[in-house]
């Protein structure tokens, strides 16, 4: 089957500087790949090149089998390539209705928007009308990935889906994630804390100073990341 | 919105979306192509310049030789327009550079310190 997601020798960065030396992955259709490493490894601008926002330097960008370098983020996007960025990316001072009107510009009618949000998030119904800055972290994230769904995406990107929030809280938007992976949904997810995604990724990577070091089942990966994260070098290279 | 239980049609429907996206290649750092061609017109314009007006110097007419001294002259001041051309691609472009990564660089900065009072 044709990968959904291919990298082969990405490089690129911001201005003159490159921050990814050659980067490569894969994601089959359905596949959860985490990509793990610490911080400054280049995770989110990996994530920036698969969704259009910086144009490789050098290598290919493949998307279902299609050389796309240089493509726009937004045709990508309009495609069913879906990215939620680091932060969540909402509106802070709109209310959630707000917010999820200010997605319908992809195409979706309000009232689908509503319907999909509300119905994988009931608690953003009871939070309707209230001001998407003051909610919780959590709640936050969930608007973000909400907007997310009701894009219909077959290709979903994370970033840093935990950041900044309650481990319970983290487990429960894990488990959305792998039901969306059980629909079908491709997802290339992003953490820094591995814990949080191994145990519903199919395939994890280790990236460590913009290049992949190893790629394999995530026990095996959760084996080698103390090692990696302390500055140890990890054996075979994918 | 379209089907999601049927996760062979999305990615069917979502092929067909990736086949007809319009592809230009683009380029990761535009600028660095006309910096280089400045640098080149730059250089070529003032070399150009230097052998024109030099030539007009050392062409002491000989008895009954003609020298060309005008066309001389008229390569030598292309070969400035060309080194001015030049100078300020390269200069302009540089610039715009420089700015590119300035402008990240403020924009990740600012990012960082919002997360920082947001306390996230």
């Amino acid at each position: 089957m044709t990968p959904i997601l291919e990298l082969k020798g990405i490089r690129g960065g911001y201005g003159t500087i490159d921050v990814l030396h050659g980067v490569s992955l894969t994601v089959e259709p359905g596949q959860v790949h985490a990509l793990l490493g610490p911080n400054g490894a280049g995770k989110t601008t990996t994530l920036s090149v698969c969704s259009g926002q910086i144009v490789p330097s050098a290598g290919q960008l493949i998307i279902s089998g299609r050389e796309v370098n240089g493509v726009s983020s937004d045709a990508l996007a309009r495609a069913g390539v879906c990215l939620i960025p680091e932060g969540r990316g909402i509106f802070p001072n709109l209310t959630v209705t707000e917010n999820l009107r200010m997605f319908t510009h992809s195409g979706v009618s309000m009232n689908e928007m509503q319907e999909t949000a509300f119905a994988q998030f009931p608690r953003l119904k009871e939070r309707r009308k209230q001001i998407a800055g003051t909610m919780s972290g959590g709640e936050q994230q969930m608007l973000a990935m909400a907007r997310s769904l009701a894009a219909n995406p077959a290709l979903l990107l994370l970033d840093e889906l935990s950041m900044g929030l309650a481990p319970l809280i983290v487990e429960e938007l894990y488990e959305r994630v792998a039901a969306l992976a059980s629909q079908g949904v491709s997802i290339l997810v992003v953490e820094q804390f591995a814990q949080a995604v191994l145990g519903i990724a199919d395939v994890a990577s280790i990236m460590l100073h913009g290049r992949i070091t190893r790629t394999g089942p995530p026990q095996e990966i959760a084996e080698e990341l103390t090692e990696a994260y302390l500055g140890g070098s990890t054996g075979s290279h994918a | 919105m379209s089907d999601t239980s049927n996760p062979s049609s999305r990615l069917q429907e979502f092929q067909t979306e990736v086949d007809s996206l319009k592809v230009t290649g683009g380029k990761a750092n535009p600028e660095r192509t006309w910096v280089i061609v400045g640098a080149l017109l730059m250089i070529a314009g003032i070399v150009l310049s230097i052998i024109s007006y030099a030539s007009i110097s050392s062409s002491a007419p000989l008895k009954g030789q003609v020298v060309f001294t005008d066309d001389y002259a008229a390569l030598g001041t292309l070969g400035l327009v060309l080194a001015v051309v030049g100078a300020a691609l390269f200069i302009v472009m540089s610039l715009r550079r420089y700015f590119r990564f300035w402008l990240i660089r403020l924009i990740f900065e600012q990012r960082e310190q919002a997360d920082r009072i947001a306390g996230r």
